[in-house]
């Protein structure tokens, strides 16, 4: 990057050591030297100095015009997440930054190292209720991990390198910089470093040996123990680690929602996926076990239901970066607090080679019994209409496992994310501890722009689609090959699964009229297709997979499924029901 | 646990009503149930807790502190900011009720913010605490009556400033001392009345630097 520095220096003034340039400017110049290649964002008035430097970058730094703020967080933490680096969402003063709040409070539960660069009114104003003013500080501050308030030119380098730096180690989480407009026009002497310390911030431990040498002693005696793998293995990019430390030690692998795609769901250890909707055999194994080790996962409520009865017979052994979240919701007998890629290196030469093959058959007893009384039914239904799951199943067999899947939240997520067999990491993009509806369609965007190379698909309800579909218009104009699928139902479908199971079938506000999707599709140029029957499913999945353009496929399902497996909230994994 | 205490007490005191084996079973019942709450108690017994926080003097940082309790619906009994020892470095004491393991967890979440050096909690007897009152009163009690000038002595208070209309006094002292002399005072008329939040230091003796420093040796930064 030193070397683009320079070149921007001749380029600008040959003569000078330091670059003497706008706040703007160094906000651009900042953004390169920390390597980012392209932003989401949406201009406006308290940000217009930033975008007018933009023109001049137009060549270096790529920026993809959203068609609402949420559209770029969102597009910024699924770029995030394929790259593993952090995204770069933008934005101006007031409803423009009050738009990347959803998206923001979705990066921070799900750790996603998201920058957020919002215009500010001038300085002067500040706090006088200025036109477009808010005070996106105070407003994001329970939802970022830093944020900070820029007022001058020469804080713009510091600010932004600290919040790469913050984004992107220890935990990830989304960062905020708010820039007043007159540090944007203001003229300094720029100058650029890398932040890689800062004194009152620890992000991350040494692997301490005596935790691990505990844990190796619990593992190796163990006779049904458990392995619960979440995020954290993605995020450290522990995959290889992982299966070699499961590979020695022969424990079960199982996968929280958003640790899926970090081990193969075909590796002969691996058990499923957990949670409210996750697989049988894993849920009420947790139940059983009697070591349970924890790889980057934080027990969130839909992991783990009512924790009076959660893995009470289990020692337990958790290893995660962020100490707040030890002991946090489930008692530790052992807690690794380090990068789950350096522990895992370290408990690998620790434990004893083993296996486990009465325990596993287990696991393979509880598979049939879900196969008989769920999987069977969901995969050959006797319905008339075309099921989710039989969807799922088709596209993960024709991508053998291997595309990048975003989902959004409900039912086709909880389907896409139980039968999808993934094979290949950093392949699951889905709003997971919010929930947040809307988020699939610009995430999507955001990964294929991150992984081009890579056939990314984006598995949409009707509902969650109508929250953000505006966003078809980044796919039109900046020609992005992502491939759509709308399950539709016409309905809230788990809203309605739950009024039906919990609210004695009163439905309430769940049922959709929408609008005719395919044409909604062409007006915006993307070939589109609409699927009623089943004789049509296959040879329209190819058709989406093989065109090199973006591709929308309308997918009619019934009306009426629910998702089974299912911990009803409140109850304990032990009590999943499958019917 | 104060309760079973006092039962035990009370059925040793009347043993002369009840037969010998009866009472001790009693005892041994009630012995076995402290002894069973005892483990309970620590952790999940509500108690005052001073927690120090030790930051980077930032704006905002404040209100990123507190917003640890008010997820948690936990309210602030009393909040005090100010400079350390070491320079640019702030310490806030916050006195708040709970249970050990919530506070433990609150601690934690605090000391995750990015600008939050350290944190550390403490229960009454680990630390040496004060909290300092003023009083504004009419000056003619003084002159009307000899008692609040008595008062003020008794209760090692003292006179900040005295006004043609009214004065001032300061008392130092835990909560319960600067009440007292509240209820003492009350009867004469007081017009205004302000107790700042505690401030505390804490009995060992391991300085902030040496944490950090312990932190740090077993820290990767990148």
């Amino acid at each position: 990057m030193e070397t683009l520095l320079q070149e921007v220096t001749t380029e600008k003034k040959p003569s000078s050591q330091k670059l003497n340039i706008t706040g703007a400017e160094a906000v651009v110049l900042s953004l390169l030297a920390e390597g980012v290649e392209c932003v989401f964002g949406y201009p406006g008035g308290a940000i217009m100095p930033v975008y007018d430097a933009f023109y001049h970058y137009q060549d270096k730094l790529k920026h993809y015009l959203v068609r609402h703020e949420q559209g770029a967080i969102h597009a910024a933490q699924g770029y995030a997440r394929v790259k593993g680096k952090a995204g770069v969402a933008i934005a101006t003063s007031g409803p423009g930054a009050t738009n990347l709040i959803t998206g923001i409070a979705d990066a921070m539960i799900d750790s996603t190292p998201v920058v957020c660069i919002t215009g500010q009114v001038f300085r002067h104003l500040l706090g006088s209720d200025a036109f477009q003013e808010v005070d996106v500080i105070s407003v994001s501050l329970p939802i970022t991990k830093w944020n900070f308030q820029v007022t001058r030119a020469e804080e713009i380098p510091t600010a932004i390198a600290k919040a790469f730096y913050i984004a992107q180690s220890g935990r990830p989480g989304p960062v905020l910089i708010d820039i007043t407009k007159n540090a944007q026009n203001e003229r300094f002497d720029f100058e650029y470093h890398k932040c890689t310390k800062i004194r009152s911030y620890f992000p991350r431990r040494k692997v301490d040996m005596n935790a691990v040498e505990a844990a190796a002693d619990l593992l190796n005696s163990a006779k049904k123990p458990l392995m619960l793998v979440g995020q954290g293995v993605i995020l450290s990019k522990a995959e290889k680690e992982l299966k070699e430390f499961a590979e020695k030690s022969g424990i079960p692998v199982a996968s929280t929602l958003l640790g899926l795609s970090a081990f193969s769901t075909k590796h002969p250890l691996y058990v499923g996926y957990l949670g409210m909707h996750g697989n049988y055999g894993p849920n009420i194994k947790t139940n059983e076990c009697d070591v349970l080790l924890a790889v980057g996962m934080r027990f969130d409520d839909r992991v783990t239901g009512d924790l009076k009865t959660y893995a009470k017979q289990a020692k337990v052994i958790h290893i995660e970066i962020d100490p707040a979240e030890i002991d946090k919701n489930v008692k530790t007998t052992v807690a690794i607090i380090a990068d789950a890629k350096e522990a895992l290196i370290a408990l690998t030469e620790k434990v004893t080679p083993k296996s486990y093959p009465d325990w596993l058959q287990e696991f393979a007893d509880a598979d049939r019994i879900e196969y008989e009384k769920v999987v069977s039914k969901d995969f050959a239904p006797n319905t008339e209409k075309i099921k989710m799951a039989e969807v799922i199943k088709m596209l993960s067999d024709k991508t053998e496992g291997k595309a990048i899947i975003a989902t959004d939240v409900g039912q086709h997520q909880m389907t896409t994310t139980r039968y999808y067999q993934f094979t290949e990491t950093d392949s699951n993009i889905t709003s997971g501890g919010a929930g947040t509806m809307g988020f699939c369609l610009p995430a999507a965007i955001g990964a294929k722009v991150g992984r081009p190379d890579r056939q990314v698909i984006a598995i949409i309800g009707d509902g969650g689609f109508q929250m953000t579909m505006q966003e078809l218009g980044v796919i039109m104009q900046y020609k992005i090959p992502v491939k759509i699928i709308i399950l539709n139902n016409n309905f809230l479908g788990m809203v309605r699964q739950w009024q039906q199971l919990f609210f004695d079938n009163r439905y309430s506000s769940v049922d959709m009229e929408n609008p005719d999707f395919i044409k909604l599709a062409e007006a915006f140029s993307i070939k589109a297709q609409k699927v009623e029957t089943r004789e049509e499913l296959s040879s329209a999945l190819d058709a989406m997979l093989e065109s090199p353009e973006a591709y929308f496929l309308e997918i009619c399902v019934e009306k009426e499924t629910n998702v089974f497996p299912m911990v009803p909230a409140g109850a304990g994994v032990g009590d999943i029901r499958l019917e | 646990m104060e309760n079973y205490k006092y039962l035990v007490l009370s059925l040793t005191k009347r043993r002369h009503v009840i037969p010998h084996d009866e009472i001790l079973i009693c005892i041994l019942l009630n012995f076995f149930m402290v002894y069973c709450l005892r483990g309970k108690n620590k952790k999940m017994e509500n108690k005052k807790f001073t927690i120090s926080v030790f930051t980077e003097n930032t704006i905002g940082l404040l209100h990123r502190v507190t917003t640890v309790f008010t997820r948690r619906k936990i309210n602030i009994e009393s909040l005090t900011v100010s400079e350390t020892e070491t320079q640019g470095v702030s310490r806030f004491t916050i006195v708040v009720n709970g249970s050990y393991d919530k506070i433990a967890q609150v601690v934690k979440q605090i000391e995750k913010q990015v600008e939050v050096l350290k944190c550390f909690f403490y229960e009454d007897e680990q630390i040496v605490y004060q909290e300092l009152a003023l009083y504004k009163m009419p000056t003619k009690v003084f002159a009307n009556s000899e008692s609040v000038e008595d008062i003020i002595r008794e209760s090692n208070a003292r006179v900040l400033a005295i006004e043609p209309e009214f004065i001032v006094i300061e008392k130092t002292g835990r909560e319960h001392e600067t009440q007292a002399l509240f209820k003492k005072l009350e009867p004469f008329g007081i017009l205004s009345f302000v107790r700042s939040g505690r401030v505390a230091i804490a009995k060992p003796m391991k300085r902030l630097q040496t944490h950090l420093e312990e932190l740090e040796s077993v820290s990767l930064f990148e």
